[in-house]
C-alpha cells in the first residue's frame, strides 16, 4: 500500500513519530497547540472568533448537524455531524449556553470521513454549531437544542 | 488484544470498503465547577484536552478537547478504507498529564464486526 502522507511529501517513519509527538497533525500547519483562547471564550461569538482565528464565517447548509430538539439530560447531548463541503479539514463543536461554548475541534485528514459524532455537555436551551474549515475558509451551522436540565 | 479488561471499549466495524469506529471512553470530564454533594467542596477540572485515532499506526484524525465534552466521552467516524486485521488505536491525554489508549482490530471475516 503506498505511504500516503499529510505532508505530500514522503517521510521516513521516524520522522513521522518525531512530528507526531510534536503536536496534532502539523504537517502543512503550524504546529497545533491546545486553543487555550477558544476554550476559555465565554461567550460564543468570541469563542467562533478565536476558533476561525477572526476570518469571516459563512452560513453553510452542506453542513449537516443533528442534535436532539429536546434533551432531557444536559449532561450527554448526542451530536452528529457530517461536512459535505469540499476539502474539509477541521470540525469544532460548540454549545451557546455553555460558560465556555467550545467544546472540540476535530483534525481530519483525508483518510476519514468529513462525519462525526461526539457527545457533549449542554447548559441550557440553545444553539448547538458546528464549526467546518475547508480549504482555509470557515463555515458553519447550528442546531436549537431545548435541554431540560442543564449538564454544565 | 489487552482490551478484555480496558476500562474503554472501541468497535470497529467493516462497511463498505471503510469501517465505523465506535469508541466509549471511561473519564469524569470534570469542568472545575461542581462542588461535591457531600462536602460542599469544588472538584477540580479533569479532562480530556487531546486524542489521536490512528489506523495501522499512522494519524488518521486528531482533536483538542475542552471540559465542555460529556462525562464518559463517546465518539464515532468512519475511516474510509480498511483491511481485515487493520488496528485502529485511540490514544489520550488529559490535563493532569494522564492518558489512556483503546484499540480494536477490523474483524478478519467478513460480515462480522470487529470486537475490542
Amino acid at each position: 500500500m503506498q505511504r500516503r502522507t499529510f505532508l505530500g511529501a514522503t517521510l521516513a517513519a521516524a520522522e513521522c513519530a518525531l512530528l507526531a509527538g510534536a503536536g496534532l497533525l502539523k504537517p502543512q500547519r503550524a504546529l497545533a497547540a491546545w486553543p487555550a483562547a477558544a476554550f476559555n471564550a465565554e461567550t460564543l461569538d468570541s469563542a467562533l472568533r478565536a476558533l476561525s482565528g477572526g476570518a469571516p464565517i459563512s452560513d453553510s447548509d452542506a453542513i449537516v448537524l443533528q442534535a436532539p430538539e429536546q434533551a432531557a439530560d444536559g449532561r450527554t447531548v448526542p451530536v452528529d455531524v457530517i461536512s459535505n463541503i469540499p476539502g474539509t479539514r477541521s470540525i469544532a463543536l460548540l454549545s451557546e449556553k455553555n460558560p465556555f461554548p467550545a467544546l472540540s475541534r476535530f483534525e481530519l485528514t483525508p483518510a476519514v470521513s468529513p462525519s462525526l459524532s461526539a457527545r457533549i455537555k449542554m447548559g441550557g436551551t440553545g444553539k448547538v454549531v458546528a464549526l467546518v474549515e475547508a480549504d482555509g475558509r470557515y463555515y458553519s451551522t447550528s442546531r436549537r437544542v431545548e435541554v431540560a436540565v442543564g449538564g454544565c | 488484544m489487552a482490551n478484555e479488561k480496558s476500562v474503554h471499549r472501541i468497535r470497529v466495524e467493516s462497511v463498505n470498503g471503510g469501517a465505523d469506529v465506535r469508541i466509549l471512553l471511561r473519564h469524569p470530564m470534570e469542568t472545575g465547577t461542581r462542588k461535591d454533594s457531600v462536602t460542599g467542596i469544588t472538584i477540580p477540572r479533569h479532562f480530556i484536552e487531546e486524542i489521536h485515532f490512528e489506523h495501522n499506526g499512522e494519524e488518521v484524525m486528531a482533536a483538542h478537547w475542552s471540559w465542555g465534552m460529556a462525562l464518559n466521552p463517546f465518539v464515532s467516524f468512519h475511516i474510509r478504507r480498511v483491511r481485515p486485521g487493520d488496528v485502529v488505536r485511540v490514544h489520550w491525554t488529559d490535563n493532569k498529564g494522564m492518558s489512556g489508549a483503546v484499540e480494536g482490530a477490523v474483524a478478519l471475516s467478513s460480515g462480522k464486526p470487529g470486537r475490542a
